[in-house]
């Protein structure tokens, strides 16, 4: 199954390991991968063969309190190595001192001779509150960038799996969590690049990355979505513990949407997405997805509702 | 005019429509998503309203998963391709969230029937226990539990109370069973023997007689039974219990078998349509099959009886009756475990 021209095959492994070894090793523990090749990593990772389709690899920087430090460290540390800032059509250049934060490239780099993939560094909200997304600057020698943070980012901090590299992937779980929240409904929104020539809605990229999660879950552990809602509810608890039940309220709002019959188109572009990257192995058909969603609903969904009454 | 179902029709060997009421043939498609099953069936009704003068067919389509603009290019399509004189013989029902809608208006006769249509079609579809040859072989399997289990004779009140029969269909029942019957002074009856003609005719019938349903996974990833008891468990049903190799197991732990492939399940509902929506908790991915080449995770099999008999278990489990499991064993064609099992009992030991 042919890659698009951004979208490469990478080995979560190769990548997570030549991403620890450019990492001073102080910062290692403020990195927690996130996205497609923390899922790689945790379902794939055993296997060297195995790999994943991504072109970005989101570190996300934590706690917040050392995320700037961190990320300018990290980034200085890269820079040495070799790094080269991630150019695109919008920033074809480092941000300055004069560019406004909400102007700033976000802080994307290359690994030296290889234009596989690229890093891309973010970090949590300042507090349970803050969901909207956030520019946060970051100097260094090469310029200055943004380290963004929106929306339920925190969520992929609670308990994180440590790999063998010294940094930490986030959670299956938590990632799908993250994503259900961002998403209590399909909106209008679309992709900025295309995936395998069609343009995407972004809740249908994440929602099928919900449903490609949960369908690798269950293929690595019977039962797995069992485990779910406590995990759920515990994380929530701590990252949002003023209003964690209303958040639980629009958990499965998304999902259910995109399963309506009605919304097939929908669940159609999440099967692309799925087929064109975390399920590329084993492309799911729509009624595959459909009966995951289901049993996430049934496993996860409402279960961690009832926790919430 | 009475509503017959699974009909044959003298003009179209090899097909059985799913319900008949005088001209008009019903064919039920639940929970359709595939378009081109949608093409064939128009087709095919199409076919049986040609293939006699005052034949009309009706589609019944249940919860169908496909969008409804795309159920309507479905039937202006085929209008396109039909002769006009057989598509007006056709029409299209859609039952969606309780609603009905009908393209075009039925006439009444066949719009009163459409509830008996759909729930006659369910799976594993409800044999009245009136009729008499569900009824014989209602009491022909109390009357082997009762001497599987040593527990003497019964009174014939107690068989019509249990399998929820009238006095005649019981004395009926009985006297085809006489040969192999001890009647006592005070009216009750037992069982000299195990009866094995009557077994092997109710054998041949069981699929039906006992509306058996079979479930297969449509995710990829079936789920083991052992995932599907555990979440039975949780449920706590009181009209569900489990039957097959476990439910064997349980009257006769050495039963020789390793593994379990699937699931049985008894579903008690006397007198009613049966209510698979507990299907969806154990798993969403399955779904109903009548394809025999198709592994099924799960295997419903109905107790349509006045009361199911079912033996308390622990930890939110009730076991099916041993005959039941007997049945269970013998649909699965693990003919040796059957005997074995059958075997295991007292009774069938020559104790008593």
């Amino acid at each position: 199954m042919p890659a698009d021209k951004l979208t490469k095959l990478v080995s979560p492994r190769a990548v997570l390991k030549q991403i620890a070894t450019a990492i001073p090793t102080g910062c290692r523990e403020n990195i927690i991968v996130i996205g497609s090749l923390a899922a790689g990593f945790r379902f794939f990772g055993n296997d060297p063969k195995l790999y994943v389709l991504t072109k970005d690899v989101d570190c996300l920087l934590s706690p917040r309190v050392e995320a700037i430090a961190a990320g300018q460290a990290v980034a200085e540390s890269l820079f040495e190595a070799k790094w080269r800032y991630h150019p695109t059509d919008e920033f074809p250049a480092p941000g300055t001192a004069k560019t406004k934060e909400n102007s700033l490239p976000v802080a994307r780099l290359d690994p030296p001779e290889s234009t596989d993939w690229f890093i891309e560094l973010l970090t949590v909200p300042e507090s349970e509150n803050d969901l909207d997304q956030r520019q946060n600057r970051i100097e260094t020698s090469q310029g200055h960038f943004s380290l963004c943070s929106f929306g339920f980012l925190s969520l992929c901090e609670y308990k994180p799996l440590m790999t063998e590299f010294g940094i930490a992937v986030a959670r299956p779980e938590m990632m799908a969590l993250a994503n259900l929240l961002h998403h209590p409904e399909i909106g209008a929104q679309t992709m900025s690049g295309l995936i395998q020539d069609r343009r995407i809605k972004r809740s249908n990229k994440d929602l099928g990355r919900v449903l490609a999660l949960a369908w690798l879950s269950e293929a690595s552990e019977t039962d797995a979505l069992l485990g779910w809602p406590a995990l759920w509810r515990d994380g929530l608890q701590t990252k949002f513990p003023s209003h964690w039940r209303n958040l639980v309220r629009r958990v499965g709002a998304g999902l259910r949407q995109l399963l309506e019959p009605e919304n097939e188109p929908d669940l159609e572009e999440a099967r692309h997405t799925c087929e064109f990257g975390l399920l590329a192995s084993k492309p799911p058909t729509l009624e595959v997805l459909r009966v995951t969603g289901k049993r996430l609903l049934v496993d996860a969904v409402e279960p961690l509702e009832r926790l919430a009454l | 005019m009475t509503l017959r179902f699974e009909c044959r029709l003298d003009d179209l060997p090899g097909f059985r429509a799913d319900a008949v009421l005088g001209n008009t043939v019903f064919e039920v498609l639940k929970d359709l998503r595939d378009a081109r099953r949608l093409r064939t069936t128009l087709l095919e009704m199409a076919r049986i309203a040609a293939g006699a003068e005052k034949r009309r067919g009706v589609l019944v389509l249940d919860n169908p998963r496909i969008t409804e603009s795309r159920l309507r290019e479905e039937w202006e399509g085929a209008a396109s391709v039909i002769r006009p004189d057989i598509f007006r013989k056709l029409s299209l029902v859609i039952r969606q969230a309780g609603q009905i809608s009908e393209n075009p208006p039925l006439p009444a006769r066949e719009h009163n029937a459409l509830e008996d249509v759909l729930s006659g079609t369910c799976p594993g579809r409800t044999v009245r226990p009136t009729r008499g040859s569900e009824a014989f072989y209602d009491v022909l399997r109390l009357l082997i539990h009762q001497w599987l289990l040593g527990r003497g004779p019964v009174a014939i009140k107690w068989l019509m109370e249990t399998a929820g029969a009238s006095h005649p269909t019981v004395s009926n029942a009985l006297r085809r069973l006489d040969h192999c019957l001890t009647r006592h002074s005070d009216r009750r009856v037992e069982l000299r023997f195990f009866p094995r003609e009557e077994w092997v005719r109710l054998l041949a019938v069981s699929d039906k007689a006992r509306g058996t349903a079979r479930f297969a996974d449509r995710s990829g990833q079936a789920r083991s039974p052992e995932s599907l008891l555990r979440r039975l468990q949780k449920l706590q049903r009181s009209d569900v219990a489990v039957g097959g190799i476990w439910g064997a197991k349980h009257y006769y732990p050495p039963l020789d078998i390793v593994g379990n492939p699937r699931l049985d399940l008894s579903l008690h509902c006397p007198g009613k349509t049966p209510d698979f929506s507990f299907i969806e908790r154990l798993d969403p991915a399955l779904a109903h099959t009548e394809r025999r080449d198709e592994p099924a995770s799960l295997v419903v099999h109905l107790v349509q009886r006045a009361k199911a008999l079912f033996e308390p278990g622990e930890e939110g489990i009730q076991w099916a009756d041993p005959v039941e499991c007997l049945l269970d064993l013998h649909e699965a064609r693990l003919e040796p475990q059957a005997l074995e099992f059958l075997n295991s009992f007292h009774a069938t030991k020559g104790g008593r």
